[in-house]
């Protein structure tokens, strides 16, 4: 038994590490001795009954049956059995193995007969509900939690896993940010979380924290680099969403809890999974852009509106039509830019879990590597990942375990948005002239290797955006925790778990001189672009816990929990850039003009704290109490702030909650009701957010410069009162399930109230500073979440379906100033009491004057950009004018557009028939209103850039009917502004995802199993919305969802893969 | 069951499908016309059948596919009775389609409140009315207007306009008449290409440019023999049989006109060189329109001789050589000097200090020479120049002293000159190199021509 006393060796240096050194070393000699349990003196009663397979009527044998821990029994041949229980109102246990199948209420009846589906045990083992520090079966759950199982997740892609969880829980709008590989999907549970603070829900993984924060952000425009993209979906058992109850993590939990469950050894035979898969990416549906031959006139009518005479235009180089002159085969082209920059790409993943052990060690470990890459050329993700999750039985009273994760990833990629146009190459590839071509011809006309500079329009070439752009990221995590556990007895415990976070991301990017526009910087031209930064975080995090549980009597369950959590942080991020270096050779910030360059720097240090109880009571397994509260304090809260209590000199948050189910179904008058479940639950929690900067309670001075002395301004006003947002959470539901689960339903009703929530106060000119952070709103989210579970053929074939909607209104109930207006890629959001936030804000129209009588009988003027009144003309767009002043100027702008959906959720197939399993993932949004900022560009005529065909339906012609304006440089009268020609209907229905396999037959002796399969992402999109694709998130933040800045976008893919299993 | 459920599937899916293309027609549908190119809208107007073959064979068909343009396209019926003289000449008939096809979008709306002069392919320019295209002097009415294509605009027109050609052709036609040999006479070889041009089109007009529009007065003979009678005196030259190139600009330049006086000419218009002119409608002989204006063939041409041979300024500012160093020059500022400059040398401490103005537009006759030289600062205290001519010894008139405060102009003396061209005139300071004597000021020197 050497390798046990290699266990138990790494076990002692490892309690060591807990300090439990003491108490464990004591314990090793103890012998094990199993003593009758004391509570079997309640077994009053003896319950006989049959069980028999739903589907065929077949007596089921060796089925175990359980009164907690106190009575068990098997089904013998005939499915019969007996079992002694304390009475006839209590609830039983049905279990395959050690996985539990369901729980049966007795209902006073002492004979039963018991019918289990195929469904239900298939589905052993999977009714365990993950919560923060325990597991429960699901219909014994309080609050609003919703699981997703995620064990035949692993058919999917591995770049990030949201994609497997999106649309699989109501009330969890999961948007993915983009098409860029890893970039995930911004969460909001139930609704807006806050305005200016952190709006995203705390994330947990195998009980430690997961830092998801973005800090400064990432210097690659449109890039969000996304933690959980370290995570191979491969490697997560389960996620849990705490939708109302997360108060347990006090000043984290406003926003809800993931709790992500990472696998571990499920029994003790050694196991070895190997997985890859090789996929293909396929190339978006082309957006309708002119071709050359459409281009070339709405040039030549551009030039002309420029003011330039028809002689002038037709002497433009472009537009030369004589073969031999200098230039004419650069000019006289027809180039698809979209297919110079998207292509179809390819994908492999390999993936290696191995677990196992004995009953002193078991351990799950997991190697992976993935190399994948998106339908923008040149963009792509690499990870390398291990994971290494084990538990020791260390002594029958102590156990430990750890998991430990490392992820390495480098991302290549391009710059996206509003602010990078002139490098976005997808930007690039819609508005480059199609006449042009990507490398140079000669006069000839024979095609150069060399790229073409940007063109005299001012337009990069965007092929050499993919050629000669760099942009990477590279970042790594080690996210680890050791855990010990010391059961003194049955009832009282000990738990503590500590871990690490050491995280480091690094970003570089280069922007060549050759194919980019120049830009002005505000010294000089700038030819090329040097950024780079590095954010490293060092964080710890402790949970210790003390547990006591206990049942008085047989039917009153009682439990307790008393913990303290520390979590420490550090960060430190440094960033530069760099211009003008002497040739595209030199792409490191050294290179760049020295009195060009540009630093930054942050670093923060922030501490939380918590004490927390959770209590939870339940009688007879039908009403159920579940009480928790947190005390949190944190380096972020001003010592004056108003809530809270004092402790150490310091403000502590106080955050109860009180939760209870009655479980309807279990009650003995309802033994005659053919449904299966039937529970009622409630809740109330207050959760805080403590999501906001560090040292706002502190005045702080920043460095300035004024007329070359160096010196110290002001740059906040300190606020020793800032504190948590407060959010409160109600929540009444209703489960439901029919006999044996054919039908469940569930639906929820809450509202949370966001009080103390922090806002910028404006400040007056005097002040020298803008704004002053302030716990000075409120919001309020309401909303209804319905689940829907039907299992609608078990046969052969076996079908199940699923369905979660949410639906949610926001509303601002309070702020300390009249509105907010919010800029987003030249349009704007506004936020007012009364309304959701971040509603669109712009000018609403009613078509276009189709004849110069229409314009001059309304008679409407508006402002040019130099601030000359003109009056509107035929072709103009016709703009309402709200106040009836005849201008239409700002006051005129009303609200156009509500990003919020009506609707959010997915539904979900699940079929299986002899060897094949099919799976279909839908998600959808319906009734969301989207900023279509890349049509506001391709729709605008009015510059050289190319544009959508529709504009071919631009008015010309007095009397044209239609709806697309004229075409006029410059834009004069203002016709692209932002209006509800922008402001789309992004509702879509997705295929997410819609998976086939094959299971293999094999013999089994060495090879335990071969499954191959075809996976597609993606594949189908229903939508009417006039873009790439209607999901996008650039932004965390509450402004500037339902903004479409020209992020890359989401594409089709579709893998071939295979499992074997030895 | 299971069919049933495939049956569903299938339907989403081809909702799916038929909905992830809808959503872009449903935004792009366009007017049929509008996915059409103008050989294509022009082709599916059956009563433009005639218009579509002649482009074909043209050739310009493959032009009008991409570009921006407007087409007047004449109906069938009005192209029934083309002559052969077109349709049998490739060029011409290239010319002649090219005459129905403007560059860029030209719309009705547009035209209806000022004409709008549209580039037409041939290069000529024509002329669109609210409700006419008008080439030269051939209008078209529109059946139908303003019809909308993908890469410009259609107009179906009631007749067809033939090219027209231009002055420089016409003067190149008329090789018979004296003007015609006179204007094609005037080349000139360039000393370093190597190239013959002609310099009329350089100096006078170029009336080849369609842009442009003129009207050009041809004289018969016997015209154009008293005019050159009229003009030779005063062009004089040491060449004696050659046409000297002042005599031929002389004789050219006041025939060109910048406008296009189709009819109603003016009593008196002025030429490119602003010489008034005397149109007597009764003394033109043929009107020849042509596409960059009109050409009149005239027996007489009535013009005044003092518009002529006019008066000639030099500002005192623009000298040509300085005898000493420029140091001492100073070109000031005044508000009454004309051209708000003149001339001041002082402290030059040099003897006979002289500025030399060249006048090469100097007609052969005889001019009376002024000055306007105004001491204006008192300073210095005495002030006498002298003009001398063609060398600085040969001084006709003297010493004169220019007066305080004297914006009059002052006579100097006459001059005559010999050949056209050939005059110099040198301001001269007195031979002292006592700065309180040898002051020169200038701001115009003017000659008047004698007429005898």
């Amino acid at each position: 038994m050497k390798l046990k006393n290699i266990y138990k060796i790494c076990a002692a240096a490892l309690a060591i590490q807990l300090g439990f050194a003491g108490g464990m070393m004591a314990q090793e000699v103890e012998e094990v001795k199993v003593l009758p349990n004391s509570k079997s003196i309640y077994l009053e009663e003896v319950l006989t009954g049959k069980i028999v397979s739903k589907r065929t009527g077949i007596p089921l044998e060796g089925i175990g049956l359980s009164y907690k821990d106190i009575s068990a029994s098997f089904s013998n041949s005939e499915g019969a059995f007996k079992l002694t229980v304390p009475s006839y109102s209590t609830t039983i246990v049905v279990s395959l193995g050690d996985d539990v199948v369901k729980e049966i209420p007795l209902k006073g009846r002492s004979d039963i007969e018991i019918a289990l589906s195929d469904f239900e045990l298939r589905q052993a083992g999977k009714g365990l509900v993950q919560l923060p520090y325990e597991e429960r079966l699901s219909h014994q759950v309080t609050g609003a939690v919703s699981t997703v199982d995620l064990t035949d997740a692993w058919k999917g892609k591995a770049n990030s896993p949201e994609t497997a969880f999106q649309g699989e829980a109501a009330g969890v709008n999961m948007i993915r940010r983009a098409g860029t590989l890893g970039m995930g999907a911004n969460t909001f549970i139930r609704g807006l979380g806050s305005l200016n603070a952190n709006a995203k829900p705390l994330v947990v993984v195998d009980g430690m924290i997961y830092d998801m924060n973005e800090y400064e952000g990432s210097v690659i425009n449109g890039f969000t680099s996304n933690p959980l993209s370290f995570i191979d979906v491969k490697d997560i058992d389960k996620v849990t969403y705490l939708k109302d109850g997360g108060s347990i993590y006090g000043t984290k939990g406003a926003n809800g809890v993931v709790l992500i469950t990472t696998s571990r050894a499920k029994d003790l035979t050694t196991r070895i999974d190997f997985y890859t898969y090789g996929g293909v990416n396929a190339q978006n549906k082309n957006l309708p852009v002119m071709e050359a031959d459409e281009f070339r006139p709405y040039f030549s009518e551009m030039l002309r509106s420029k003011g330039l005479t028809t002689n002038e235009a037709l002497s433009h180089r472009y537009l030369n039509e004589i073969p031999d002159t200098l230039g004419y085969y650069n000019y006289h082209n027809n180039t698809n830019w979209q297919d110079q920059v998207m292509r179809t790409s390819y994908d492999q993943n390999y993936f290696v879990k191995v677990s196992g052990g004995d009953n002193i060690a078991s351990y799950a470990l997991s190697i992976g590597h993935l190399k994948s890459r998106s339908v923008v050329e040149g963009e792509g993700f690499s990870r390398s990942n291990v994971r290494f999750n084990a538990d020791f039985q260390v002594t029958e009273k102590f156990t430990a375990g750890t998991n430990m994760a490392f992820s390495y990833a480098v991302t290549d990629l391009y710059q996206y948005g509003s602010e990078v146009n002139n490098i976005s190459p997808l930007y690039l590839g819609m508005v480059k002239s199609p006449f042009l071509a990507p490398n140079i011809f000669s006069e000839e006309g024979i095609v150069s290797p060399n790229l073409s500079d940007s063109d005299s329009l001012g337009i990069s070439n965007p092929r050499s955006i993919i050629e000669n752009t760099q942009a990477q990221n590279r970042r790594f995590r080690f996210f680890g925790s050791f855990n010990g556990k010391y059961q003194f007895n049955d009832h009282f415990s000990l738990q503590s778990l500590f871990g690490l976070t050491i995280d480091q991301n690094r970003e570089s990017f280069f922007v060549p001189d050759l194919g980019v526009e120049e830009e002005n910087g505000s010294n000089t031209i700038i030819k090329n672009k040097i950024g780079g930064q590095v954010q490293r975080l060092f964080s710890t995090y402790s949970d210790t816990r003390f547990d006591y549980n206990n049942t008085f009597g047989y039917a009153h369950n009682f439990d307790l929990g008393l913990g303290f959590r520390f979590n420490s942080n550090k960060l430190e991020e440094d960033r530069g850039y760099s211009f003008n270096s002497g040739t595209d050779d030199f792409i490191t910030l050294g290179s760049g003009v020295v009195s060009l360059n540009q630093a930054y720097g942050n670093t923060g240090e922030w501490i939380w704290m918590s004490y927390y109880a959770d209590a939870s009571y339940n009688y007879l397994n039908k009403y159920f109490v579940d009480v928790n509260v947190a005390v949190d304090g944190s380096s972020r809260f001003g010592r004056e702030a108003k809530d809270g209590i004092s402790l150490f000199n310091h403000k502590f948050g106080v955050f109860p909650s009180i939760s209870g189910a009655w479980l309807i179904s279990s009650e003995d008058f309802m033994a005659s009701n053919p449904l299966d479940l039937i529970k009622l639950r409630l809740s109330y929690s207050q959760t805080g957010n403590d999501g906001f900067g560090n040292y706002n309670q502190y005045q702080l001075y920043r460095g300035s410069n004024v007329m070359a002395v160096q010196g110290l301004v002001r740059s906040n006003i300190a606020n020793d009162q800032i504190q948590w947002e407060t959010n409160s959470k109600v929540n009444a539901g209703i489960d439901l399930a029919t006999a044996n689960s054919t039908l469940g339903f569930s639906i929820d009703v809450y509202q949370n109230t966001i009080s103390n929530m922090l806002t910028y106060q404006p400040l007056k000119t005097m002040v020298g500073l803008d704004y002053y952070l302030t716990n000075g709103g409120e919001m309020v989210n309401r909303g209804i979440d319905l689940g829907i579970s039907a299992k609608v053929l078990d046969r052969d074939v076996k079908l199940d379906i699923g369905l979660q909607v949410g639906t949610y209104t926001n509303e601002v109930k309070k702020l300390p100033y009249d509105e907010r207006i919010t800029p987003i890629a030249g349009g704007e959001v506004i936020t007012i009491t009364g309304e959701s936030a971040a509603m669109f804000y712009g000018f609403e129209t009613d078509g276009i004057y189709s004849t110069s009588e229409e314009a001059t009988s309304e008679g409407l003027v508006t402002y040019t950009e130099s601030g000359n009144l003109i009056p509107f003309q035929a072709g103009d767009v016709k703009f309402i004018d709200q106040n009836n002043d005849g201008v239409i100027d700002e006051s005129d702008k009303t609200i156009i557009g509500n990003p919020n959906p009506d609707f959010y959720g997915g539904f979900t197939a699940h079929a299986t028939y002899k060897r094949f399993t099919f799976d279909a993932a839908f998600s959808f949004s319906y009734g969301n209103d989207v900023y279509n900022y890349l049509r506001q560009q391709m729709e605008s005529m009015s510059s050289y850039e190319n544009q959508f065909l529709s504009v071919r339906n631009r008015w010309r012609a007095e009397g044209q009917e239609t709806d697309m304006p004229r075409l006029a440089y410059g834009d004069p009268a203002g016709n692209s502004r932002f209006s509800d020609r922008w402001v789309e209907d992004g509702s879509y229905l997705r295929l997410k995802t819609l998976n086939i396999s094959y299971d293999i037959p094999v013999n089994g002796s060495i090879i335990k199993n071969v499954n191959v399969y075809a996976a597609g992402q993606n594949l189908l999109t229903i939508t009417n919305y006039l873009g790439y694709d209607p999901e996008f998130s650039y932004t965390s933040s509450v402004y500037g969802q339902g903004v479409d800045v020209g992020l890359s976008p989401q594409f089709a893919s579709v893998l071939l893969g295979l499992k074997i299993g030895l | 069951m299971i069919k049933k459920y495939k049956n569903h599937l299938l339907i989403i899916i081809f909702i799916g499908l038929s909905a992830c293309s809808d959503q872009w027609e449903e935004h792009n549908n366009a007017a049929q016309d509008l996915n059409n190119n103008l050989v294509q809208l022009i082709r599916s107007d059956a009563d433009l059948s005639t218009f579509a073959d002649l482009l074909v064979e043209s050739g310009l068909d493959k032009q009008l596919s991409s570009g921006s343009y407007t087409v007047w396209a004449p109906t069938n019926a009005a192209l029934a009775d083309l002559p052969s003289s077109i349709t049998g000449d490739e060029e011409a008939l290239k010319l002649f389609v090219g005459n129905h096809i403007g560059y860029q979008e030209n719309l009705s709306y547009q035209a209806d409140e000022e004409p709008v002069r549209v580039k037409m392919m041939n290069g000529k320019v024509s002329v669109l009315r609210e409700n006419s295209i008008t080439s030269v002097d051939e209008s078209a009415s529109f059946e139908y207007a303003d019809r909308l294509a993908k890469n410009g605009v259609l107009y179906k027109v009631d007749t067809y306009m033939v090219p027209k050609k231009n002055i420089w052709e016409v003067l190149q036609e008329e090789s018979d008449n004296p003007i015609s040999q006179l204007v094609m006479n005037m080349t000139m070889t360039d000393e370093l290409t190597m190239e013959k041009y002609n310099y009329f089109q350089y100096d006078v007009a170029d009336l080849s440019n369609e842009d442009s529009t003129y009207t050009f007065i041809m004289l018969d003979d016997a015209a154009y023999e008293t005019f050159q009678m009229e003009m030779e005196p005063y062009f004089k030259d040491t060449l004696p049989d050659e046409m000297s190139m002042p005599l031929s600009l002389g004789l050219t330049k006041d025939l060109v006109f910048t406008t296009s006086y189709y009819e109603d000419v003016p009593d008196t218009i002025l030429s490119v060189d602003s010489v008034r002119v005397a149109f007597h409608p009764e003394n033109v002989v043929r009107q020849i329109n042509a596409s960059n204006g009109v050409v009149y063939m005239m027996n007489d041409f009535d013009y005044k001789l003092s518009d002529k041979i006019p008066a000639i300024k030099i500002e005192g500012e623009y000298f040509d050589a300085i005898s000493g160093s420029s140091g001492p020059v100073n070109i000031r500022a005044r508000s009454w000097a004309s051209n708000e400059r003149d001339l001041l040398v002082y402290n030059h401490s040099t003897p006979s200090y002289h500025v030399t103005y060249n006048v090469p537009q100097a007609h052969s006759t005889k001019y009376k020479i002024y000055w306007l030289a105004n001491n204006d600062n008192y300073w210095p205290r005495n002030n006498w120049q002298s003009i001398a001519i063609d060398s600085v010894s040969n001084l006709p008139y003297g010493n004169k002293m220019v007066e305080f405060n004297n914006l009059e102009e002052v006579f100097i003396g006459e001059h005559e000159v010999q050949n056209y061209g050939q005059l110099k005139l040198i301001l001269k300071a007195e031979s002292t190199s006592n700065n309180d004597w040898n002051t020169l000021v200038l701001d115009y020197l003017k000659l008047v021509p004698v007429f005898e």
